[in-house]
């Protein structure tokens, strides 16, 4: 069951902006597709008010008080759309999964993203759920978080107080948790295009093909030279630490070198212990370390073949 | 070409329009005026004394009407089995898992009642945990019912043929384990109730549930009421698999509430209520050692089963001896020993889940069977070849094969799925297929409660006005299928157009029906539709016989037109009473044959209304032995699946790339009902394979108690099914038929790991079959 809210519908960014500035103090939440905050806000079938045994594992809690003002952005046009200027992509935070997962230049030139939302939950989810919910969730599985710090993405925050952008690897701080301000909202997320040849890969590995949460994610991202040898490599990891997480020393470890299967599986090997996972209902942590390897060696393989 | 004009098609659904366009109403879609929402209170403790409940702050909660405890109920325990009543409606001083009910509301808004609860205060006093089989078993361990000593509810020690003797004749004897998790049967409608009481005390509850008939005699029994005051209707269903075949605290407190209140009630589970209530799938711990001749002859089968059921019996005494039973056949095995434990423990209570008891035995013993085979460098599908029985045959533990297409399913599969190449030539890496059988029950051979009773009784109502008939039955359709089942068997029976055929079903005021469990309702109720609708037509046309002087052998209904194989059949009269009476009325016939329509408003016109009854018991059934009565059926099916895999060795990631499946259902009353059966059963196979699971932390909460989290396949894991029918005309059964709905699930879990081992060289002894079990599996190997 659902507490009660009351949903407001803003038509822009500077009245949501204001919105969330008048309602913060009373407890307010953002509203994008709903496919992760409707189900964090229900209530739990057995009342907390009830002792609980001291072995019991702490119940994920999204909300220490359900807010009681939703703002939903669905309403704002400034906030959806993909363009594409200069050397920059740019998505509004409230474009659906479907229609990323969909866009041929999302696909062409930000191919781990498309695939990260092409896995994510399901049709259904993925036509309500938005890039920038997914974002701000910031579960350490999120799927588009992973390709987006692997990409090298820069979320746009918006406020009443002005603008700032914030690098994706460090937007997430714990599990669930972001720096995001009460009263902020994420607008638009850019990604840089590199004029030379790039690719980039996702994969995701879970226990059925729809409707998941990974036991790990990996995204890769390479930009090579002229001369054919790596440029820029980005390796980003989710579900192995609390929050999604770059493997510096891998991507580190093939920068000028010419790619080869050798170079991607010992990237692999460097990747695993950079990775910090626990063991949970979803996999133990050494299945993940070394699952790890080997989704980085893969991811590696694929962003060189694109 | 076939005989029947109904039977053996691909007629849709009577229900398929309403359902696809959202007008069938379930449960929660009703709606009474002055209705009022339940709500419960679960315990937050998995073992705990109560030691107090103050609701007084709850009952001053504005538009809350009644707050329940323990005290307001008969205290009268139920259960499923009676010799196993453990249950009680509210826990009075103890509770035993999370999810146990301490109390419950009754409030104008869903809203209100959930607030109420959370106002409810309670005062615990914890007990020591149990939360798996073997600290349940183990010497100092606490109890946790005082009659379960040890915690073990139930026992069996069977012994057939004679296994000591039989060990020296056998060439190999191998000894293998397999354990499985506890199951959510997951399905779509979460379980709801709404009750009301008139005011000369008749009880009515609708409920989503598969046995109104066991629920009407719980909530008698429970709520100290006269059996023939309470009625349970079942509206439309969204799926039951077992767990909805007893009846829940929830259904009888929302009954207690609407009794206290006088107002109506509803009560809807939410999902993690569906999996704190649970009764699905126990958690089995097999072991088996099996002798095998050098020709690959089975010689015997020592077998012992540990069963995990949760906190209370519920179905536990039937899935203990049915995990035994069933492994009787469906090969010759003339040596059977079988050690069987049912415990106890602080989790929800297991219950009957499709393929009740035998699921997770059939798949230890099949993936036995590879073993052996391979031991004996033999072809899998050929050790269990020279071994299968064939009709007429009895198993070592009394159970009679009436009918049994078990050799033809097998080789089915085998030729379908062109296993002689797939399996010989040089795969790649990773590739893999397996084949396994499966053998089932058609319906149980006696009912839960000891009793003569009819299992089944349909009353066919020929419409007075005549041209059509209105079948009532007490069965449960749950999605099954069996309305439109019952439908075409009155539309053959009767020879009748399908569509003049309406149905009434799953009302325990209508007739007698022990519900939609252990694959009986084909067989059983169907066969009770065949009785009534042949009772209905033998009377019209004795009507008939007796207007136009034709001899009653004579005359026949088919398609709708009464024929008579005489040509001096004189229907003048008939036709102008009908005609007259019809003033206004298109398509009223004029001329050609007579019609159903006619005849039967003829017969209406002499004789009043006719009604013709059916029923179904089955015969005196099984053995003399203790526990004889389970896994005794009027009929038995049995399949036979071949899956093929690919296993991502790096990352342990199975695909399902084909599941080839033949089932014996005897005679397919509706060729797509069967196919969906099979489809069904697979999907659900597959998800116990590889990745169905209850997972549990450290206070015995589950912490996957959502569809979310709750591993089960999807649209997107499920490939290719090829359905094969096969069809041995089960005497025992209406037109031949026999079931499909549980045993097709059967073959499903060892083919799928026999697959996997032919595909990785690994074996795993633990359901679900992860990636991650396969990756330490093949680590392990090295």
């Amino acid at each position: 069951m659902l507490p009660k809210f009351d949903v407001l519908q803003p038509q822009s960014l500077a009245e949501a902006c204001a919105l969330l500035k008048k309602h913060a103090p009373k407890g307010v939440a953002v509203l994008a597709g709903g496919t992760d905050l409707l189900v964090n806000l229900r209530l739990p079938v057995i009342p907390d008010n009830l002792p609980r045994s001291k072995n019991a594992r702490p119940l994920p809690k999204a909300f220490d008080k359900p807010p009681a003002w939703l703002v939903a952005l669905s309403r704002i046009p400034e906030l959806h759309g993909i363009t594409e200027v200069g050397d920059q992509i740019a998505i509004g935070a409230m474009t659906s999964l479907t229609d990323l997962a969909g866009s041929s230049l999302i696909r062409q030139k930000l191919a781990a993203l498309a695939e990260a939302a092409d896995n994510l939950g399901s049709p259904l989810v993925r036509n309500r759920g938005t890039l920038g919910g997914n974002i701000c969730n910031a579960r350490p599985a999120a799927d588009t978080l992973v390709a987006t710090v692997a990409l090298s993405g820069r979320l746009e925050l918006h406020s009443a107080r002005g603008v700032r952008i914030v690098p994706a690897e460090e937007f997430a701080t714990a599990p669930g948790k972001t720096v995001i301000s009460p009263d902020e909202i994420l607008a638009r997320i850019l990604y840089p295009i590199s004029a030379g040849k790039a690719g980039s890969a996702f994969y995701k590995l879970a226990n059925r093909k729809a409707l998941e949460i990974a036991v790990v994610n990996v995204a890769s991202a390479l930009v090579l030279d002229e001369k054919g040898k790596i440029a820029d490599a980005r390796i980003a990891m989710g579900a192995v630490a609390p929050t999604p997480i770059l493997a510096k020393q891998a991507a580190q470890s093939l920068i000028g070198l010419k790619p080869s299967a050798k170079l991607f599986k010992e990237a692999g090997k460097i990747a695993a212990t950079e990775c910090k996972p626990i063991t949970d209902h979803r996999g133990s942590a050494g299945y993940r370390v070394e699952m790890v390897e080997v989704l980085v060696r893969r991811t590696l393989e694929r962003s060189y073949e694109l | 070409m076939s005989d029947f004009n109904v039977l053996n098609t691909r007629a849709p659904r009577v229900d398929a329009h309403d359902k696809v366009t959202g007008k069938a109403k379930y449960t929660d879609d009703l709606s009474v005026a002055g209705m009022l929402f339940g709500a419960i209170l679960h315990s937050s403790l998995a073992h705990a004394r109560i030691l107090k409940i103050d609701t007084s702050k709850a009952e001053k909660l504005p538009g809350v009407k009644a707050v329940i405890t323990h005290l307001d109920t008969p205290g009268i325990v139920f259960g499923v089995s009676p010799a196993r009543y453990d249950e009680q409606i509210l826990a009075s001083d103890r509770v035993r898992y999370i999810g146990d009910e301490i109390a419950a509301v009754a409030a104008v808004s869903p809203d209100i009642a959930r607030r109420a609860l959370d106002l409810i205060e309670v005062e615990f006093e914890e007990l020591p945990l149990i939360l798996d089989a073997q600290a349940a078993l183990a010497e100092d361990a606490p109890q946790l019912h005082d009659r379960y000593k040890r915690n073990i509810v139930q026992e069996v020690h069977w012994h057939f043929g004679d296994v000591e003797a039989a060990r020296s004749q056998a060439d190999i004897i191998r000894t293998d384990e397999l354990t499985s998790k506890m199951q959510d049967a997951a399905f779509l409608e979460p379980q709801a109730a709404l009750a009301s009481c008139d005011g000369r005390g008749y009880l009515t509850m609708y409920s989503s549930t598969q046995a109104p008939h066991y629920i009407q005699r719980t909530l008698a029994m429970a709520l100290n009421l006269p059996l023939h005051k309470v009625r349970v209707v079942k509206p439309a269903v969204g799926g039951g698999f077992g767990p909805k075949a007893s009846c829940s605290s929830m259904e009888l407190i929302t009954c207690l509430l609407a009794i206290k209140t006088g107002a109506p009630v509803k009560t809807v589970f939410d999902r993690e209520e569906v999996f704190l209530h649970s009764r699905a799938r126990h958690q089995f711990y097999h072991k088996m050692t099996t002798g095998v001749k050098k020709d690959g002859s089975l010689v015997f089968l020592e077998h012992e089963c540990t069963l995990d059921g949760g906190a209370y019996c519920s179905f536990g005494i039937a899935t203990v001896y049915y995990a035994g039973s069933l492994l009787g056949g469906p090969y010759r095995l003339a040596n059977m020993k079988y050690d069987g434990y049912r415990v106890v423990t602080n989790k929800p209570a297991c219950g009957a889940q499709r393929g009740h008891g035998a699921v997770i035995a059939r798949a230890c013993f099949e993936v036995q069977l590879d073993r052996i085979a391979e031991e004996l460098k033999m072809d899998p599908v050929e050790l269990r070849l020279k071994n299968v029985r064939e009709a007429g045959e009895t198993t070592c533990n009394e159970l009679y094969l009436s009918s049994f297409g078990m050799k033809e399913a097998l080789e089915a599969v085998r030729d379908s799925s062109v296993w002689k190449s797939k399996r010989v030539s040089n795969r790649p890496r990773g590739k893999g297929i397996g084949a396994a059988c499966g053998f089932f029950v058609s319906g149980a051979g006696y009912p839960i409660y000891q009793s003569k009773t009819h299992h089944a009784t349909v009353v066919t109502r020929v419409a007075e006005t005549g041209g059509g008939v209105i079948v009532e039955s007490g069965a449960a359709d749950i999605g099954q299928g069996s309305d439109t089942m019952l439908a075409m068997i009155t539309a053959e029976a009767l020879g009748i157009p399908l569509s003049d055929v309406k149905v009434h079903s799953g009302d325990s005021d209508l007739s007698v029906d022990l519900g939609a469990y252990s694959s009986r309702t084909t067989l059983m109720a169907g066969w009770a539709a065949k009785e009534a609708a042949e009772d209905a037509k033998r009377q019209i046309l004795e009507v008939i016989a007796s207007k136009t002087g034709a001899k009653l052998d004579d005359l026949d209904i088919k398609a709708g037109f009464v024929t008579c194989k005489t040509e001096d059949f004189n229907i003048e009269e008939i036709r102008h009473d009908h005609r007259l009476e019809h003033r206004g009325f298109r398509g009223v016939a004029l001329s050609g044959p007579l019609t159903f329509a006619e005849a039967s408003r003829f017969a209406f016109h002499e004789r009043g209304s006719i009604v013709g009854t059916g029923s179904y018991k089955p015969p005196v059934l099984g053995g003399s032995f203790k526990g004889a009565t389970v896994g005794t059926s009027p009929a038995f099916g049995c399949s036979a699946q071949v899956a093929e895999v690919t296993v991502d060795l790096e990352t342990g990631e199975v695909t399902v790339d084909k599941i080839t499946g033949a089932h014996d259902c005897g005679f397919a009353i509706n060729r797509t009902q069967v196919e969906g059966q099979m489809q069904g059963s697979i999907q659900m196979g597959m998800g116990e394979a590889l990745m169905e699971e209850i997972k549990y932390d450290e206070a015995g909460r589950i912490v996957n108690a959502t569809l979310a989290e709750y591993k089960m396949p999807t649209a997107m894991d499920m490939p290719p099914l090829e359905a094969i029918i096969i069809e041995s005309h089960e005497p025992n059964g209406p037109y031949g038929a026999k079931e499909v709905g549980e045993g097709a699930i059967m073959p499903t879990i060892p083919a799928i790991l026999n697959a996997i081992y032919d595909a990785t060289g690994v074996r795993i002894n633990e359901l679900p079959v992860t990636p991650e079990r396969i990756r330490e599996a093949l680590k392990k190997r090295g």
